[in-house]
């Protein structure tokens, strides 16, 4: 009879331990569930957050261009522009008198400038040097090459002429 | 318990098929938090260009001497008579005798496009530029045409030398030392830029003042004050062939 009771506990503590391992199971099952859920949630309304936030900068800068007084903005684009054309416009007569002044500094006694021209497109001076001796040319052609201004120095021709004298045609170009 | 496993384990399968389809990837996150930092470059990128913009037009409306040297210096039209005129005070100032003078049409300098493609936005915005050429004949000394080049690089208006000769002067009804120069004028005026507004404004992205350095001053032109309107008496002529007497 006390065996038999004996038995009966037994069993039913053997009951008891086989429901733990599915108690937790379930617990981490649920656990799982809702941490997915919490994991994927939190994803949803980041990236919901994000997509609001671009569609708002975007409603934004819309709305910024829109007010833009466009009539205004060109006006000033060709006021801008002209400026700018003037700042950029370089020397051109200063270069002329830059070059005169330069000539000034190296023409030698005996020599004389007959004929200056000077164009655009070329950037150097065409020169007639005249003198009544070839000492006179040739001391010309010296000073124009021992001058550190110019950065070319060309004897083109040279001739003499009865009622000239000698007559050299010289190209230079001014250094930067 | 194995019903239940089953049944919760459907559970979460079905919520990771559906989330699948509700919550993007990785790589769409990483892209839509790509296209957000664009759209930010973006708005920044045209606060400062439209804060450029404003601040120019406002300095612009505040001080006018830049706007009336602007259109002096590149006017929209060539103003033949205004060029003819000051050549005339230049020559007179100077003492150089202008005794021969002659001008060419207009020509085109540059011209800018409509264009759309972003590519092409910088540099396109540009100013239709033309020129037309005056070639004068001058007699004058040494000096007086250092004066006339001075007087001439003073001028408000755009004006290029394309080409100078000085010579001695051959002539005997002049002065023994008088010099004669050939000279060829390049006076360019411009037409506004035809480039779209978006182009436009791409180009205000880096513009303000303190890149603009004025040339000239009001008192370094010349003539002095610049150049005024020429006066000359109204009212016609019963014979217009003929100047009274």
């Amino acid at each position: 009879m006390g065996d038999s009771i004996n038995l009966y506990q037994e069993s039913a503590s053997k009951k008891k331990k086989r429901k733990d391992p599915f108690d937790k199971a379930l617990f981490g099952m649920l656990f799982l569930l809702v941490l997915v859920c919490a994991g994927y949630g939190g994803l949803f309304t980041y990236n919901q957050s994000i997509k609001n936030e671009t569609t708002n900068v975007k409603d934004e800068t819309q709305q910024m261009r829109a007010s833009l007084d466009e009539e205004m903005m060109i006006e000033t684009n060709d006021v801008y522009l002209r400026l700018e054309a003037m700042q950029n416009s370089g020397g051109r007569a200063e270069d002329i008198l830059k070059q005169l002044g330069v000539l000034e500094q190296v023409v030698v006694p005996d020599a004389v400038i007959e004929t200056y021209t000077f164009t655009t497109e070329e950037r150097g001076m065409q020169l007639t040097v005249v003198a009544d001796f070839l000492d006179g040319i040739s001391r010309q052609i010296t000073a124009f090459r021992d001058s550190e201004q110019f950065s070319s120095v060309e004897v083109i021709s040279l001739k003499l002429e009865e009622e000239r004298g000698l007559v050299a045609e010289v190209h230079v170009t001014l250094g930067s | 318990m194995l019903r239940i496993a089953l049944f919760i384990l459907s559970i979460i399968g079905v919520f990771f098929v559906v989330f699948q389809w509700f919550i993007p990837s990785y790589e769409d996150m990483g892209k839509n938090k790509e296209d957000l930092k664009q759209a930010q470059e973006m708005l920044t990128d045209l606060e400062e260009k439209m804060t450029n913009v404003d601040n120019l037009a406002q300095a612009f409306k505040e001080d006018s001497t830049n706007v009336t040297l602007a259109y002096n210096y590149l006017p929209e039209e060539g103003k033949e008579d205004r060029v003819l005129n000051a050549l005339s005070l230049v020559g007179q100032n100077s003492g150089v005798f202008i005794n021969d003078v002659a001008s060419s049409g207009e020509t085109v300098k540059s011209t800018s496009q409509r264009v759309t493609s972003s590519e092409e936005t910088i540099g396109k915005n540009a100013l239709r530029q033309k020129y037309f050429e005056v070639s004068i004949q001058n007699v004058g000394s040494y000096e007086s045409f250092k004066q006339f080049f001075r007087n001439i690089a003073s001028l408000e208006r755009d004006v290029q030398i394309v080409e100078t000769t000085i010579n001695q002067n051959e002539d005997e009804q002049f002065d023994a030392d008088a010099l004669v120069s050939d000279i060829v004028l390049r006076f360019s005026y411009a037409n506004n830029s035809l480039a779209t507004p978006e182009v436009i404004l791409e180009d205000f992205k880096k513009r303000s003042m303190d890149d603009l350095t004025v040339v000239k001053q009001g008192d370094e032109v010349f003539p002095i004050g610049g150049l005024k309107d020429l006066e000359f008496e109204k009212g016609g002529r019963e014979n217009p062939f003929f100047a009274p007497s």
